[in-house]
């Protein structure tokens, strides 16, 4: 077997999880290891690296479901999943609309219906973390340009600055079970839309209102200022801008 | 030939792997360590908050950088934007130099995670020495290149493993990474003689020596760097030191990290150790 074709045979042998009859045969028994458990082995290295990967994204998922049934469904997800990332930190994103799924699926998940939302306030946790902090935005330049240039400009958002609109008090219960002190706090039962922003090292999260939603959301699809105005939303740009939220323009 | 920093600091003496965990204690103690070794896939996103925290680390211990992204043996194209990033966080941490598996890690896009190994043979040995070289192109800088613990053995492997990785050294004119543990897990897995391994390393191609310690399986072991260096690993390291006694040398832990003390005290025995040798070459 060639150098490549065994490289991609093994691989493949790590996505699927299944052993290739062929490839066994390129292998040789060791005292203590037959070639189906050397496959084995690497396997089992690649999902749990996997599953711990995800367990470090999803920490309030994993303390809702408990670390036992995160974990098996962490397995579901990886068996159809495989890292597309040479970066680790860019694995797991799809997990929100795989819980989602699997809430709708599993009879003992049906309670759990808020969880794809709270997965996904993970995901954009976790990318605020590593994304690169807000620069200032360049209130020089933006004068400098013309009335119709201005009309024209998109904002850009922060990297560091994430927002989601939730059906579900997905805030809430995430604060709840984030700190895990134990104290009894109820949730209330409205939705909720969260903002969530890092300035220097600290990240905070906040409920947004919906007006501000339907501005971030028209920021993010790349509108322009003339359209911002005609929705009615301008009067927040410098509110966004003050707090750091948009970054740029173009 | 390196054009990481121009004023790179030298690396003697006993380090660890820098751990997250650790990062706040050794900021605010600055405990005895000769030098610290950062694994680069862990620091490459623009933020987060290890950055900063870097930029401190690197004003009170010389660095290194240690990879786990590069597929060296990959057959896919070379990851030019990876070697990049590694490249500018060398730079930016004034790192001495960079490290990187014998093994592939990725193909047909999809990425393991893991160091996955590969068939010592000449299809491979060419395929390598072409990719180091290429490798050291893009960083501008010399590659050290350590050996791997391996769960697999292929039947078109025809040499062992210390010809492959001695052959590799010299026709890529590359540098090496001698990982002590990763000997003695191959040993104990497929039988492969460690103490010979040490006899016959290039020894001056050797710039750097990894500890760590392994878990036992039911049938094999594991190389999961989650217990102290094991006797027969020090004994392994030692007759390596007896060779050389000036190699750098770092221990590493990386899961079920135990208190910064834990790795203070291997540092303390693998110094020892270099005394000990020192004093019966002196
Ligand atoms: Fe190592």
């Amino acid at each position: 077997m060639k150098l490549q074709t065994m490289q991609e045979v093994f691989i493949k042998q790590l996505s699927q999880f299944e052993s290739d009859a062929t490839f066994l045969t390129q292998l040789t028994s060791t005292s203590s290891l037959q070639p189906e458990q050397q496959i084995e082995i690497y396997q089992n290295n690649v999902r749990g690296a996997l599953q711990s990967c995800l367990a470090q994204i999803y920490p309030v998922c994993c303390t809702i479901l408990g670390e036992q049934y995160f974990k098996q469904l962490a397995k579901g997800y990886i068996q159809h999943h495989p890292s597309r990332h040479s970066d680790l930190n860019g694995y797991g994103e799809s997990f929100s609309a795989f819980i989602s799924e699997q809430c709708q699926q599993r009879t003992e998940l049906f309670e759990f219906s808020y969880l794809g939302d709270l997965v996904q306030l993970e995901w954009l946790y976790h990318a605020v973390y590593y994304a690169a902090s807000a620069s200032l935005f360049d209130f020089d330049a933006f004068a400098k340009l013309s009335a119709s240039q201005q009309e024209n400009s998109v904002f850009q958002l922060a990297p560091c600055f994430q927002f989601m609109a939730s059906d579900f008090p997905v805030l809430s219960i995430w604060q709840l079970n984030r700190s895990a002190t134990g104290e009894q706090r109820s949730v209330p039962n409205n939705a909720e839309k969260v903002g969530i922003f890092r300035h220097e090292n600290q990240i905070s999260l906040f409920e947004i209102e919906p007006l501000e939603v339907d501005a971030l959301s028209l920021i993010q699809s790349g509108v322009s200022l003339q359209t911002l105005v005609q929705s009615g939303v301008d009067h927040l740009l410098p509110t966004f801008i003050q707090k750091g939220w948009i970054v740029g323009f173009g | 030939m390196s054009v990481l920093a121009s004023n790179v600091r030298p690396i003697s003496g006993v380090g660890i792997g820098l751990r997250s965990q650790h990062i706040h204690e050794i900021l605010t103690t600055l405990p005895d360590l000769d030098w610290l070794e950062l694994l680069a896939d862990n620091h490459l996103a623009e933020g987060g908050q290890s950055v900063d925290q870097l930029d401190s680390i690197s004003k009170h211990y010389p660095l290194t950088l240690h990879c786990v992204g590069m597929s060296l043996a990959s057959v896919e194209p070379l990851d030019l934007e990876y070697c990049q990033r590694i490249k500018r966080l060398a730079k930016r941490v004034n790192a001495s130099w960079i490290s990187e598996h014998l093994c592939f890690s990725a193909a047909l896009g999809v990425y393991s995670h893991d160091l996955l190994p590969i068939p010592y043979n000449k299809e491979t040995l060419a395929h390598c020495v072409q990719r180091v070289q290429q490798i050291q192109e893009a960083l501008g800088d010399r590659l050290l290149v350590e050996n791997v613990s391996s769960y697999m053995t292929f039947k078109n492997s025809d040499m062992s493993e210390i010809s492959f990785i001695s052959a590799l050294a010299e026709q890529a004119d590359c540098d090496l990474l001698i990982d002590v543990n990763n000997i003695y897990v191959n040993q104990l897995n497929h039988g492969l003689d460690g103490k010979a391994y040490i006899d016959h390393l290039p020894v001056e191609r050797v710039r750097e020596i990894h500890l760590a310690g392994y878990q036992q399986q039911e049938n094999f072991v594991l190389d999961a760097h989650n217990n102290p260096v094991s006797e027969p690993v020090w004994a392994l390291y030692q007759r390596l030191i007896e060779r050389q006694p000036n190699i750098p040398t770092l221990i590493e832990w990386d899961n079920d990290i135990p208190p910064l003390q834990v790795l203070l005290d291997e540092v303390k025995k693998a110094r020892q150790i270099i005394q000990r040798v020192k004093e019966a070459q002196a």
